[in-house]
C-alpha cells in the first residue's frame, strides 16, 4: 500500500473522479481514459495505436490492464475512468495479456531490425524487450506486403506494419487527405494507398514520427545514421512565421533530419513537410563555403582578411546615402539588429527585407495580430483573404481545419485561384487578382448596408463603388451577427498583391464593423524580427532599386526573392559594387557580385526569431558551419569595426540577444484612411504565385521537396474558356508579355489548361521571372510542342 | 615422531624425490617449440586480426547496422552508411583502429550476419604511422584470404556457442 493520503469524497470536484492505478490514488477528469490518467501520473502502460492527438482506435490491444471486479483485462486507451475504479497495470493478468498480444504482433513482423531505420528508436523493439519471448513459437508462413512508392519524402516497408492505423487516422483527422487506408481483413490487412498514388499532404512527414515501427521512415534520411548516433538540437522553423518548434538531429555536426518538438500553443505535436525537409537545402551545390572574390570576371577562393578588405573597400566606394542593404527574411534577429545598426550609423536609409512585396502603403509596422494561434478555434466565422493558407502557414491551416471539425467554424475565402482546402468552405469567392479584391469590397458594401453606416473617405468611396450581390450579402449577414466571433486572415497572396494596402484597409474596416479579429500573416520566417530590428525602410524596395544607389549589400537573399527579379538583376548588374553575404550564390548572384562572404544559415548559428505573434524564440547552433563559413553576426561585427563604427564590441551572441530583447515591439495596426489606387484589367490578369516550396533560398534548394507534386513548374495555367477563345491547347508554347512602366517583360512558357484558374486570369509561378507588381499581361500563342 | 623426522632428513629422502622428477624430465622429449619455425595450435575461438566476410556469391555480408560500432568498448570502429544504388543498406566507410581495439570479440558477437570476425591472425605489424587503421577494402581482403579458415573455425565451434 502506498502512503498517499486518502482523498476524501468532498475534496473531489464535480467533473472529476477518484481512481487508483497500481495503488496510487489520483483525481482525473470524468470521461478521460485510463491511459490518459496513467500518462499524467507517470505510470507507463505499453501502447501502439493510442496517440494523444488522434482518435481512439483500440486495435492494437497492447495496453491491456487489469481492472478490479472485471473478469477480463481491458484496453486502457478505450476504458473510461469510473469513480473508485482500481486498475492494475503490473498484475499477472495484465502482464500475461500484454505478453500474449506482443507474441501475436510479432508473428508477422519481420526480423530485419538490423537494416531498419527505426532500429534503436522503435516502440515495438523497446516493448518486445519488455514483453516479448526470447524465441518464436510460430512456424507457419509470415505475411509479406508489397511496398508502394509514395513519393520523395517517405520510405515504406509495409511488411513491418503492425496495422495500428495511426497513419491512417492522422491523414484522415489531421490533414483530411485520406491518403492511406487498410485493405484486407484479419492478419492480411495491409495499409496502403490502394490506388498507387503518392502521399501529397503538406504535413505528411508526421506519419513517420507516428508510425511506431519502421514501416514508414524518412526517405532522404534512409540508412544514413542510427538513432543512437544522433545529437539533437532545438530549433525554430526557418520557413514560416508560426515559429514551429523542432529538433534537428545531427551526426558529426551535420543535420540529417528534423522532428517536431511539442509546443501546445504553436505547432502542437506536428511540423509541416517544409519544416521537416527544407533544411536539406543546406547541402546544395551552390553553397559557398569559402570567401570569394571576383578577379577579371573569374571567381577565386581567398582568405577572410582579403575578402573583408575588399568588401570594406566596395562598401566605401560610394557614399552611404547611395548604398543599399537588401536582406532576405530568414536570418536571425541578431543579424538584422547589427545590420540595421551598422548601416543606420553610416547614414544609409535604404535598408529593407520585404523583397517580394509590391505595395508598401500599409507596411510601416508589424503585421496586425489580434489573437494567439490557439484562439483561432474560438471563431465561428473565419474569412481567408488572399491566402492559400496550407501552403503559406501549414500549421494555421491545421488550426482552421480543427476549428471547422470540432467547433463547426464556417470558413469563407477570397482568392485568385480555386485552391483545395482541407476544410469545407462556406463562401468561396474566386476571381482574378482584380476581381476578388473587388469582391471583398462588395462584401464590405453589403456589411455597410446591413449596419447602415455612412462610408467616408477614399476607402468609403471605393467600397461604395463595388456592386453588392446576394451571395456576399449572406456572408455579410453571418459576419455582422453579434453572436459569432469573426476572424479575418490576411494571407500572403494579399501581402504580395499590388493593392495590399487597400486589401488590408478593407479587412480592418470589416473587422471594425463585425467586431472581428485580424490575423495578418507575415511573409517569411523572421519577417517580424526584421521589422522589429529596424530593417524596414521608409521607402519601398522598388524605390530603393530605382534610387541612385550604386553600392549594394545583399544579405541572405537572391534574385528569386524579388518581386521584380528581372529589374533587380539589371540594377545589380549596373551597380558599382555588390557585396554578397549569403550561404548560397547561384549564377545570377555570381554574375552581379564582386565579393562573397559565406555566412551560416539560421540552423548553424545561435540566435533568435520573432514569430508572427511577436514571441521571441532563441536557439543555439544545431549544425557545424561548413568549412570557412562564419556566423553572420561575427562578420557584421568585424565589418563594423573595419568601417570604424562605434558600439560594436560584442563578444558573444548573448550580448546582442539581450539588446534585441529590449527593443520595443509595437502592436501591428492597419490604417483605414488610405489613398486608393484602382486597378483595371486590360486583357488577361496575371496571378503570380509564390508556391509552397519556393518561399526562400533554403526551401528552393531542398531536393526532396522539389521532387514532390507541389514543386513549381514553368507552366502557364489558364482557364479552359480563355484557352478556347485563344485557341490554346495543353503544352503549347505561349509567349507572355507583361508591360510595366513602358518596359515589357517577355517569357515563354508552356500552357496548362486548368479550371482552378478563373476565367480572365492566367497563373504562373513566381520563379519563372515575371513581375508580381503588375497585373496586366497579353499572350501570344506559339507552336505546340 | 621426532625421531621419524630426524631419520627422514638424515637419509636425504626429500632431495632424492625431487631429483627423481628432474631426472625423469631430463630424459623426456622436450616440448619447447621453436617459434616462428614451429607454432602451437590455436583455439577455434582465437581472437586475432579482424576481417569482413562475404557470401559465397561475392556479396559483402555487412549491412551497415552499426551494432559492432555501438558495442565496441574501445570505440575502435567507425562506420558511415548509405543506400547503395540497388537500394540496399551498405557501409561507405568501415574502419577499425587496431591501436584502440582490445580484441574483446564483442563486435563479432554482435554482428547479425557474421560479417565482422576475428581471425586467428595474431602476427602483424604496421609500416607507417597511420597504418593502424584498417579500412573496408583491407578488411574485406583479409576476409577473402582467410575465408576457409574462418568458416571452419566457426563450424567447429558452433555447437559450443
Ligand atoms: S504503417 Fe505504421 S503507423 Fe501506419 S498502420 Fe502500419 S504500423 Fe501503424
Ligand atoms: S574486438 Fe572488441 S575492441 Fe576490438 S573492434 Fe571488436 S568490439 Fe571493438
Ligand atoms: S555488426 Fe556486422 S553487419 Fe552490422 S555494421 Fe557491424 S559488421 Fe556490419
Ligand atoms: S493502445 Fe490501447 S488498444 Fe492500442
Amino acid at each position: 500500500m502506498t502512503e498517499t493520503t486518502k482523498i476524501t469524497k468532498d475534496a473531489i470536484p464535480e467533473n472529476m473522479v477518484r481512481i487508483e492505478i497500481d495503488d496510487k490514488e489520483m483525481i482525473v477528469p470524468r470521461g478521460s481514459m485510463v491511459i490518459e490518467a496513467a500518462d499524467k501520473n507517470g505510470i507507463s502502460i505499453p501502447r501502439f495505436c493510442y496517440h494523444k492527438k488522434l482518435s481512439i482506435a483500440a486495435n492494437c490491444r497492447m495496453c491491456m490492464v487489469d481492472v478490479e471486479k472485471v473478469p477480463k483485462p481491458l484496453p486502457a486507451c478505450a476504458t473510461p475512468v469510473m469513480p473508485d475504479m482500481k486498475v492494475f497495470t503490473k498484475s499477472k493478468r495484465a502482464i500475461d495479456a500484454q505478453r500474449n498480444v506482443m507474441e501475436f504482433l510479432l508473428i508477422n513482423h519481420p526480423l530485419d531490425c538490423p537494416i531498419c531505420d527505426q532500429g534503436g528508436e522503435c516502440e515495438l523493439q523497446d516493448q518486445s524487450m519488455g514483453y516479448g519471448r526470447g524465441v518464436s513459437r510460430y512456424v507457419d508462413s509470415k505475411r509479406v506486403a508489397v511496398d508502394e512508392n509514395i513519393g520523395s519524402l517517405i520510405a515504406t516497408d509495409m511488411t513491418r506494419c503492425i496495422t495500428c492505423t495511426r497513419c491512417v487516422r492522422f491523414l484522415d483527422e489531421i490533414t483530411g487527405t485520406d491518403e492511406l487506408g487498410g485493405i484486407g481483413r484479419g492478419d492480411r490487412t495491409q495499409i496502403g494507398t490502394a490506388v498507387g498514388r503518392s502521399i501529397d499532404s503538406i504535413m505528411s512527414g508526421n506519419i513517420i514520427d507516428l508510425c511506431p515501427v519502421g514501416a514508414l521512415t524518412n526517405k532522404p534520411f534512409r540508412f544514413k545514421a542510427r538513432a543512437w548516433e544522433l545529437m539533437s538540437a532545438q530549433g525554430v522553423s526557418m520557413h514560416d512565421a508560426i515559429g514551429s518548434n523542432l529538433y534537428y538531429h545531427t551526426r558529426q555536426g551535420k543535420i540529417l533530419r528534423t522532428v517536431p518538438k511539442d509546443n501546445e500553443s504553436l505547432n502542437e505535436a506536428w511540423i509541416s513537410d517544409r519544416d521537416r525537409y527544407g533544411v536539406l537545402g543546406q547541402d546544395a551545390e551552390d553553397r559557398v563555403t569559402a570567401p570569394m572574390v571576383k578577379e577579371n570576371g573569374e571567381w577565386k577562393e581567398t582568405d577572410w582578411a582579403t575578402a573583408m578588405d575588399l568588401a570594406v573597400r566596395k562598401l566605401q566606394a560610394n557614399d552611404a546615402k547611395n548604398t543599399a542593404v537588401l536582406a532576405g527574411n530568414q536570418s536571425t534577429n541578431e543579424e538584422y539588429f547589427l545590420l540595421s545598426k551598422l548601416f543606420k550609423a553610416l547614414g544609409c536609409a535604404n535598408i529593407d527585407y520585404r523583397l517580394g512585396q509590391s505595395d508598401f502603403t500599409q507596411a510601416s509596422g508589424l503585421p496586425r495580430m489580434d489573437l494567439n494561434l490557439d484562439e483561432v478555434g474560438n471563431n465561428q466565422q473565419i474569412v481567408l483573404v488572399g491566402s492559400h493558407v496550407g501552403h503559406e502557414q501549414p500549421i494555421l491551416a491545421h488550426r482552421i481545419r480543427q476549428a471547422w471539425l470540432k467547433n463547426g467554424s464556417k470558413v469563407s475565402i477570397f482568392n485568385p485561384k480555386q485552391y483545395h482546402f482541407n476544410f469545407e468552405t462556406f463562401h468561396h469567392y474566386v476571381g482574378t487578382q482584380i476581381e476578388w479584391v473587388n469582391g471583398l469590397g462588395s462584401l464590405a458594401h453589403c456589411v455597410a448596408d446591413l449596419n447602415k453606416v455612412k462610408l467616408e473617405g477614399e476607402l468609403g468611396e471605393w467600397i461604395n463603388a463595388q456592386a453588392t450581390d446576394e451571395n456576399l450579402n449572406n456572408l455579410a449577414k453571418a459576419l455582422v451577427n453579434k453572436d459569432s466571433n469573426v476572424l479575418f486572415v490576411i494571407g500572403q497572396i494579399s501581402n504580395n498583391h499590388p493593392q495590399a494596402g487597400l486589401i488590408k484597409a478593407v479587412v480592418a474596416w470589416l473587422s471594425s464593423q463585425t467586431d472581428g479579429k485580424v490575423y495578418e500573416m507575415a511573409t517569411g520566417a523572421n519577417a517580424v524580427g526584421a521589422q522589429i530590428c529596424g530593417m524596414g525602410s521608409q521607402n519601398s524596395v522598388a524605390d530603393i532599386l530605382a534610387s541612385d544607389s550604386k553600392s549594394f549589400l545583399i544579405y541572405q537573399a537572391e534574385n528569386d526573392d524579388f518581386n521584380n527579379a528581372y529589374g533587380a538583376q539589371i540594377k545589380l548588374e549596373d551597380a558599382d559594387s555588390v557585396v554578397l553575404m549569403a550561404s548560397f550564390a547561384d549564377d545570377n548572384m555570381k554574375q552581379v557580385a564582386d565579393v562573397i562572404l559565406p555566412i551560416g544559415l539560421a540552423s548553424e548559428v545561435a540566435g533568435s526569431y520573432f514569430n508572427n505573434f511577436a514571441q521571441m524564440q532563441g536557439f543555439g547552433p544545431a549544425a557545424k558551419l561548413p568549412a570557412e563559413t562564419k556566423p553572420g553576426w561575427r562578420v557584421l561585427r568585424v565589418l563594423a569595426n573595419m568601417l570604424n563604427v562605434d558600439g560594436f564590441t560584442y563578444d558573444s551572441i548573448d550580448e546582442i540577444s539581450s539588446e534585441v530583447a529590449l527593443l520595443t515591439v509595437n502592436k501591428g495596426e492597419i490604417d483605414t484612411n488610405i489613398k486608393v489606387k484602382a486597378q483595371k484589367a486590360d486583357d488577361l490578369v496575371l496571378f503570380n504565385e509564390t508556391t509552397i516550396y519556393d518561399v526562400d533560398m533554403l526551401a528552393r534548394r531542398s531536393q526532396p521537396l522539389q521532387d514532390t507534386v507541389h514543386a513549381s513548374t514553368d507552366n502557364l495555367n489558364i482557364n479552359s474558356v480563355d484557352a478556347k477563345k485563344l485557341g490554346i491547347e495543353n503544352a503549347m508554347q505561349i509567349i507572355v508579355n507583361q508591360k510595366v512602366d513602358g518596359d515589357t517583360i517577355t517569357q515563354s512558357l508552356f500552357a496548362n489548361i486548368d479550371d482552378k484558374v478563373p476565367a480572365g486570369s492566367v497563373n504562373v509561378h513566381k520563379c519563372v521571372g515575371l513581375r508580381t507588381d503588375a497585373l496586366n499581361v497579353t499572350l501570344i500563342v506559339g507552336d505546340s510542342v | 615422531m621426532k625421531i621419524f623426522r630426524y631419520l627422514k632428513s638424515l637419509t636425504l629422502a626429500e632431495l632424492l624425490k625431487g631429483m627423481t622428477v628432474t631426472g625423469k624430465y631430463f630424459f623426456k622429449r622436450k616440448f619447447t617449440i621453436r617459434y616462428p619455425e614451429e607454432k602451437t595450435p590455436k583455439s577455434d575461438r582465437f581472437r586475432g586480426l579482424h576481417a569482413l566476410r562475404r557470401y559465397d556469391n561475392g556479396e559483402e555480408r555487412c549491412i551497415a547496422c552499426k551494432l559492432c560500432e555501438a558495442v565496441c568498448p574501445a570505440l575502435a570502429i567507425s562506420i558511415d552508411s548509405e543506400m547503395r544504388e540497388d537500394g540496399s543498406r551498405r557501409t561507405t566507410k568501415y574502419e577499425i583502429d587496431l591501436f584502440k581495439c582490445i580484441y574483446c570479440g564483442f563486435c563479432e558477437e554482435s554482428c547479425p550476419v557474421d560479417s565482422i570476425v576475428l581471425t586467428d591472425i595474431h602476427e602483424f605489424h604496421f609500416e607507417g604511422k597511420d597504418k593502424n587503421v584498417l579500412d573496408k577494402q583491407q578488411l574485406l581482403a583479409i576476409g577473402d584470404m582467410r575465408e576457409k579458415d574462418v568458416a571452419t573455425a566457426r563450424k567447429n565451434d558452433a555447437e559450443y556457442r
